[in-house]
């Protein structure tokens, strides 16, 4: 055991959790190393000093508290286009079961025209009144500019419960889907007025281990997003559809296209890893 | 009976479920355990409050996250060392001039802040001179050896409560630390020959 090696040792020898054979040739080293003698010494007063930390007296700023009001305030107020906040979904999710509570919308970005960027203005004038996501990083986001004042509003499909609704002029929204249960959640995506909505099904916190299942298309989308923690988003009309799957391949489209191909569906993955299920 | 008092758990439960009174608690009961560990690693006032106020802003936009896994404090530690780092990052992207260079570590680059210069020695006991050496020693080093040693030493947490404040293995906590010690002890040493100057 060299000088260096027998200061990374330091603390466990003091602390008396160093064992065996370690320990004896620590000590072996110390016991002849008059240098590591001083080193280890100076060590032990620096522990002794540094437990001292502990009794300074740290006095509280009055102004702490107004402080962490202020700071919270400020973010509270932030969205001003008349949004449920923070507490009033949670509150709302209380009384809209299970599936509801599994989404958790982050605080939305807006954007009005008049602050995008030229690159925005191209993206969103070309893609006003359609509901779009894209996966960012490991999150599903949700974007949406509507042409005129709309109301976007996000539902359970399978308890038809409302969760969350954006009132819009011509603000692009952006908000974060995350889903902070264990198992997938499917949610409804429709602006108050139009006739199509998007369905979106968001992976929960466990992989689910099932291969094999039937059900409709809805109940599919649920199974992919478990098993191959990745969104799925259903752009087909009939969701009610019966299919059967069996997840052999480890290729979520490919396992998708197993499922729904004789069905009169297609299936897509965007670069983003995002599956869509679409009518042929 | 006042909220202070109640449960983390129970308060964390209502607050998750838009209660605000309950978070509102929850700050209170916390609040000045989260300074004195903010001031440790800063040892300013203004930055430790802005400090503490950021990291409630993030537990109060992360509460619905909160499982219970660990301990509400030792979240509360990892989100008030997140802020603190990213505190010192923004700092560190202002142009600053430094008297005194920086000193080369394993850990990186230690910036030479010398806190409190109106203070003088010798108007404090030896005891309070030893105990505001020590600090001043803890302020120089790099912010993950500083938040390491202020929270086993100072807040009297264990190593395991330290990995998992930081996401860290409890062995790296541990070999982190005592290198920590280490360059604390090459830090003093440089700071008793100023004194002798």
């Amino acid at each position: 055991m060299n000088h260096d090696k027998a200061r990374d040792f330091f603390s466990s020898y003091y602390e008396g959790s160093l064992e065996g054979g370690l320990k004896q040739s620590f000590e072996l080293k110390l016991s002849t190393d008059a240098s590591l003698q001083g080193d280890y010494a100076a060590f032990v007063e620096t522990i002794r000093e540094l437990d001292t930390l502990r009794f300074e007296e740290i006095a509280i700023p009055v102004f702490l508290s107004d402080r962490i009001a202020t700071r919270l305030e400020q973010v509270q107020e932030k969205p001003k286009f008349g949004f449920p906040v923070w507490s009033n979904w949670l509150r709302g999710f209380a009384v809209t079961g299970l599936a509801a509570a599994a989404i958790v919308f982050a605080l939305p970005f807006f954007n009005s025209n008049k602050g995008a960027s030229t690159a925005d203005l191209v993206a969103s004038g070309s893609n006003l009144d359609q509901i779009r996501f894209k996966v960012d990083g490991s999150k599903l986001v949700l974007q949406y500019q509507p042409s005129n004042p709309k109301t976007l509003v996000i539902s359970s499909p399978t308890t038809g419960k409302e969760i969350q609704r954006f009132d819009l002029n011509s603000q692009r929204v952006e908000s974060p889907i995350e889903n902070s249960l264990a198992n997938p959640a499917i949610f409804k995506i429709q602006p108050i007025g139009d006739k199509n909505s998007s369905l979106v099904a968001v992976p929960g916190q466990s992989p689910s281990k099932a291969k094999t299942g039937e059900g409709s298309v809805q109940d599919l989308s649920l199974a992919l997003a478990g098993h191959y923690r990745i969104p799925v988003v259903i752009e087909a009309a009939d969701v009610t559809h019966r299919v059967s799957w069996n997840f052999s391949t480890s290729d979520v489209r490919v396992a998708a296209n197993q499922a729904v191909a004789n069905e009169g569906f297609s299936v897509d993955q965007r670069p983003d890893g995002l599956v869509v299920i679409l009518d042929r | 009976m006042s909220e202070s008092y109640l449960d983390d758990h129970l308060l964390i439960s209502r607050a998750q479920n838009g209660d605000r009174s309950a978070f509102n608690a929850l700050i209170r009961k916390h609040e000045a355990r989260a300074y004195q560990y903010a001031f440790r690693l800063t040892r300013n006032p203004e930055e430790a409050s802005d400090v503490v106020a950021d990291a409630f802003v993030r537990i109060f936009n992360a509460i619905h996250n909160f499982k219970g896994q660990s301990a509400f404090t030792t979240w509360m530690y990892r989100i008030l060392t997140n802020c603190y780092l990213d505190l010192r990052k923004k700092e560190r992207n202002k142009v600053t001039t430094s008297l005194e260079g920086v000193l080369q570590t394993d850990d990186g680059d230690v910036e030479r802040q010398f806190e409190d210069p109106s203070a003088t020695p010798y108007e404090d006991t030896e005891r309070n001179v030893r105990e505001r050496s020590i600090e001043s020693a803890v302020a120089l080093l790099p912010e993950y050896q500083r938040a390491m040693i202020v929270m086993y030493h100072a807040e009297s947490m264990t190593y395991e409560e330290i990995a998992a404040a930081l996401d860290l293995p409890v062995g790296t906590v541990k070999s982190r630390l005592n290198r920590a010690r280490v360059s604390l002890r090459e830090l003093l040493v440089k700071d008793e020959e100023l004194f002798r100057i």
